[in-house]
């Protein structure tokens, strides 16, 4: 019974997981950035929605889309700006970057919010169903019910809009785009926009059931990494199975070695499918 | 100061400097202020952990110690020296090791006579060392950690009481309140960090020892920064413990007693031991921490001076007292006292009067602030906390209990 | 090509000004300099890889891990001073560099991709040792103290300057080691590689032998920082010198500096930390002066922004930079004449 549970407890993440995995792999695939502020945008949508529902009441669900477009836009700007200077620069560079960045938008938060724990009280958030002896949270039912609908608005748009064609067009050859015409460099800025858009619409589905604190940026940003990489680089439906998976494999690992392994397992997981599959489960040879 | 050139042969400055201080020696304690001003400001340095993941507890520290300067200075200073104010000089260690042993150096060359810190123990062990090698005196505020008055430091005190007394009280406190009920399985649960291992791995074999019958079946463990508790939870629930017996910091503690609400499970205590996490103000906003224990240090809510501190302090800066505000409240006194026994602002002679301290008015639990050889506080008290209507309550021990137990708790679908 | 004369002599200078910095420096400063030349050291290690080999690791710190902890082991064990564990320790650290290597390049990890195998192994390391028991787990092991004449013969010594020497020699020693690996044949391979695996491949260059070499040594050598550490705080713990968070700090100098080069490393380390000390002591200014309550975490920002602005403007580190300076300025010259 304690597995089934960590089943569904992993089903349910998964889905969160997921959809903070896609704004990374997007970013990845197209910029080929090691973005290391990921889990710090991912804290600002956190505290987006904590600042949104102590000001105007709202609950997160219903401020994600302000909080998503204010995600955009901070995306926007720092690809703009920051990135795109140097996107041709050799790859390590960019760690840097992403990491200086990281550092600055984590301790502006500190500054602004201060160091104390936050939690959201939304009416729902000690809600369980019971369905016999097994246990569902509703606070991550209906974090799980979001994340899908945004990943699925996500895919339509990557699928049908010119924009998203020319998104993945740049991403599968930077060249290639460039000489059909496509504007790279505003390409990038709204990629990156939108990986930071619904990474920071992850940020406010967990905002509703994990405490929201301003040093959980790194873990996140390591998490977002297994889970791209082991769906696949670039292939977006890819990295929501990846998000599934690893929750799933967390979770069972937790009941079936300890808590605080259940890292392990998926970092080894990790490094079983790089060495053995390097473009992950999903993505095509020679990626 | 420094370590000048070996080689310079003593120079006229250094020969003078020389005989003032051995005429002062030899006049000490009768006429120091003839040879020697009184200084007019002592400062005192300390190290708190203003920014990473104890900023808040490293600032209702701070504020304890500026609290305690404030009024001895209002009381008339240091009244052996004239009635020299006490200056205080706070920087951050990040909550990091390395910075705070820099920052223990560059207090040092600041003409600190003592130094105080550092709440986190990885850190208070590297200042530790640092005061040692420069022969500073330093007074621990807080940190449990057993190991660092095992180092041989001879220039570190403690006022905080170190872990294996707070389990020890902790643990005849809990048995005390269980007599009618007596516990007889247990689930361990602990955060995967320093706190959550030292504590526990000291817990385990006291209680045998103690002769407690309890069944600790299982020990479960969870990572720093968890997303979800949902499945140690889960784990603890399907044991059927009578208790939890945890160790959390503030984040995991909030998860913690969600996590357990969500899922139904229902035990007859939640006892924080030595749980960082239990004290944090947002723990106890939060509803549902309502009946769990924690054994910890505590501000005396009995006694008339400490009563009068605390509500000061939670006047002025709009948080409670707690053990975050009493201890390195008392730390000032205790320097502040020993700097009058001393009389003159010497390093060694603030050792030897610090190593000679009784004092009995102080803020923390506990009896006569007494250092015994080893550096720690002989009458360090612990108390057994209860979270009653948000607020903590002492239950245990009676001299400084301010509320009766409730155990067991009332079930989750009681509590809303 | 005509080496300008000043250069040497500056190199002899800073020497010397660095060597007898115990003299009138203090202990502040030489705290200062031992994190920082400690630093430094890291870094050249990671150099050989990653700047001569140009495989970004971000997952040295299990070298550094893994030496820090079978020295301090067999000194609590077996009492073996660790003059002598820190070889053992840095034995095992370049089988495992080796081992990863092997893995890595017999698989075909290129990139960004063996970036993320070495951080997931790090991090693998890094929760192995905290969860078990007798290697310490996340309370660490505290080192006894051994005071007085006994404690130099077991890498304990009472005052700073002995740690400060110690630490520089080190650093003294990669720097001349990598300057041998630069002339050697291998440098020239690793250089190969490093351009274009793949056309230095196909002129029959065994790549993966060399890659590993290149990790076996790079293993071996920051090892023995470990040790260094583990004797100079007499205290370790995993996530202190291991993980991810050690190994990109390992990493900031050389990219700063510019790795790759020989210089490049020490440089960037030199300017680190004591960049660090200065946005601290700057925010304090601004708190004091102005009054400012909410500025924890300003120097945090100021350091984020330095590493913003560094590879914005000079993206090759600053040795880096100036080195293309001077060949701009080379090419300027035989143009001109």
């Amino acid at each position: 019974m304690l597995y089934v549970q960590a089943l569904i407890n992993g089903v349910l993440l998964g889905a969160i997981y997921g959809l903070m995995a896609l704004g990374l792999s997007l970013i990845f695939g197209v910029l080929r950035i090691i973005n290391f502020a990921h889990g710090t945008l991912m804290v600002v949508g956190m505290y987006s929605s904590y600042w949104l529902f102590t000001v105007l009441g709202a609950d997160p669900y219903v401020s994600l889309l302000p909080a998503a477009a204010f995600l955009f836009l901070v995306g926007f700007v720092l690809q703009r700006y920051i990135l795109n200077p140097i996107v041709d620069a050799p790859e390590e560079m960019s760690f840097l970057t992403t990491l200086g960045l990281g550092l600055i938008i984590q301790n502006l938060i500190l500054m602004a919010f201060g160091p104390d724990v936050h939690t959201i009280d939304t009416a729902y958030k000690l809600s369980s169903l019971a369905v016999g002896e097994l246990n569902i949270d509703v606070a991550k039912l209906l974090a799980f019910g979001t994340s899908l609908v945004v990943t699925g608005v996500f895919f339509s748009f990557l699928q049908w809009s010119e924009t998203g064609r020319a998104i993945r067009a740049a991403s599968d050859n930077r060249e290639a785009a460039r000489l059909m015409g496509i504007d790279t460099k505003k390409i990038y800025c709204i990629a990156f926009a939108i990986g930071a858009a619904t990474t920071g619409a992850a940020g406010a589905c967990f905002s509703t059931f994990i405490p929201t604190s301003q040093d959980v940026g790194m873990l996140f940003t390591l998490t977002s990494f297994v889970i791209v990489i082991a769906g696949g680089v670039g292939t977006y439906h890819g990295t929501l199975i990846g998000g599934f998976l690893i929750g799933i494999v967390e979770e069972l690992g937790a009941v079936m070695l300890s808590g605080s392994m259940k890292q392990v397992v998926s970092f080894c997981l990790l490094m079983v499918i790089l060495f053995f599959r390097p473009q992950g489960l999903f993505g095509r040879e020679g990626d | 100061m420094n370590n000048k050139g070996k080689n310079k042969g003593i120079s006229r400055r250094d020969f003078l400097k020389g005989t003032g201080a051995l005429v002062a020696g030899a006049a000490a304690g009768q006429f120091p202020t003839i040879l020697r001003a009184a200084p007019k400001e002592i400062l005192i340095g300390a190290i708190e952990p203003l920014t990473g993941n104890a900023a808040e507890a490293g600032q209702m520290a701070t504020w304890g110690l500026e609290l305690a300067v404030d009024h001895i200075n209002k009381a008339g200073g240091i009244k052996s020296m004239g009635g020299a104010k006490l200056a205080l000089k706070v920087v951050d260690s990040e909550s990091k090791n390395e910075v705070g042993a820099m920052k223990a150096e560059q207090l040092i060359r600041q003409d600190i006579v003592c130094l105080v810190g550092a709440f986190l123990s990885g850190v208070t062990m590297a200042v530790s060392k640092v005061a040692d090698r420069q022969k500073m005196p330093f007074v621990i505020d807080v940190s449990t950690a057993d190991q660092i008055t095992q180092q041989g430091f001879e220039y570190t005190f403690r006022v905080f009481p170190t872990t294996t007394r707070l389990l020890d009280t902790g643990l005849d406190g809990i048995t005390e309140i269980t007599k009618a009920r007596p516990i007889k399985k247990v689930v361990m649960m602990h955060i995967s960090e320093f706190q959550g291992k030292s504590v526990t791995d000291l817990l385990l074999p006291m209680i045998p020892k103690k002769g407690l019958k309890w069944d600790v079946v299982k020990t479960i463990t969870y990572p720093e920064n968890a997303m979800s508790l949902a499945s140690e939870v889960g784990e603890a629930k399907s044991l059927k413990p009578d208790a939890i017996l945890v160790v959390a910091r503030q984040r995991d503690a909030i998860m913690l007693v969600q996590e357990m609400y969500k899922q139904r499970f229902d035990v007859d205590g939640v006892f924080g031991m030595v749980s960082p996490g239990f004290a944090d103000p947002g723990y106890q906003k939060e509803k549902l921490s309502g009946y769990s224990f924690n054994v910890t240090p505590w501000h005396d809510e009995v006694q008339p001076f400490a009563k009068k501190v605390a509500e000061e302090y939670q006047a002025k800066y709009k948080k409670p007292f707690i053990m975050n505000g009493a201890y390195p409240y008392d730390t000032i006194l205790v320097i502040a006292d020993a700097l009058e026994r001393a009389k003159i602002t010497d390093k060694d002679a603030l050792r030897k009067a610090l190593r000679e301290t009784r004092l009995t008015q102080k803020t923390g639990i506990g009896k006569v602030i007494e250092f015994d050889d080893k550096g720690d506080n002989k009458g360090a008290g612990a108390g057994l906390m209860q979270i009653q209507q948000g607020k903590g309550q002492i239950v245990y021990p009676s001299y400084a209990a301010t509320a009766k137990a409730v155990y067991p708790a009332p079930p989750w679908k009681d509590r809303g | 090509m005509t080496k300008s004369r000043p250069l040497p002599f500056i190199y002899v200078a800073l020497a010397v000004f660095f060597l007898t910095i115990p003299l009138y420096g203090g202990d502040y400063v030489l705290e200062m300099l031992i994190i920082a030349f400690w630093f430094a050291y890291l870094g050249s290690c990671w150099n050989i890889v990653g700047g001569y080999t140009g495989l970004l690791s971000l997952g040295h710190g299990t070298f550094v891990g893994i030496g820090a902890y079978a020295s301090t082991l067999l000194f609590a064990h077996l009492g073996l001073t660790p003059w002598i564990g820190m070889i053992a320790g840095a034995v095992v650290a370049s089988m495992a560099g080796a081992l990863l290597g092997y893995l890595s390049f017999r698989f075909k990890v290129r990139g960004v991709y063996f970036c993320l195998i070495t951080m997931a192994a790090t991090e693998i390391v890094r929760l192995v040792f905290e969860h078990v028991n007798w290697l310490g787990s996340t309370i660490g092991i505290f080192i006894q103290a051994v005071k007085g004449a006994g404690g130099a013969a077991v890498y304990q010594f009472g005052p700073k300057w002995p740690y400060y020497l110690i630490i520089m020699a080190m650093t003294g020693g990669i720097l001349g080691i990598s300057y041998l690996i630069e002339r050697s044949k291998l440098g020239y391979f690793l250089k190969a590689i490093k351009d274009n695996e793949d056309a230095a491949r196909s002129l029959g260059i065994p790549a993966i032998r060399y890659q590993i070499i290149a990790m076996a040594i790079s293993g071996f050598f920051i090892a023995l920082g470990g040790t260094f550490y583990a004797q100079y705080r007499l205290y370790i713990r995993p996530d202190l010198v291991m993980g991810v968070h050690f190994s990109v700090e390992i990493v900031m100098g050389p990219v700063l500096g510019g790795w790759g080069t020989l210089l490049g490393p020490i440089l960037g380390s030199l300017v680190m930390t004591p960049l660090g000390e200065f946005t601290r002591w700057l925010t304090e200014i601004i708190k004091t002066t102005f009054h400012m309550q909410g500025l924890t975490g300003l120097h945090m920002i100021t350091y984020g922004l330095v590493l913003v602005l560094v590879v914005r403007f000079m993206p090759n580190g600053i040795v880096g930079f100036y080195l293309r300076r001077r060949e701009l300025k080379r090419e300027k010259e035989s143009a001109a004449g």
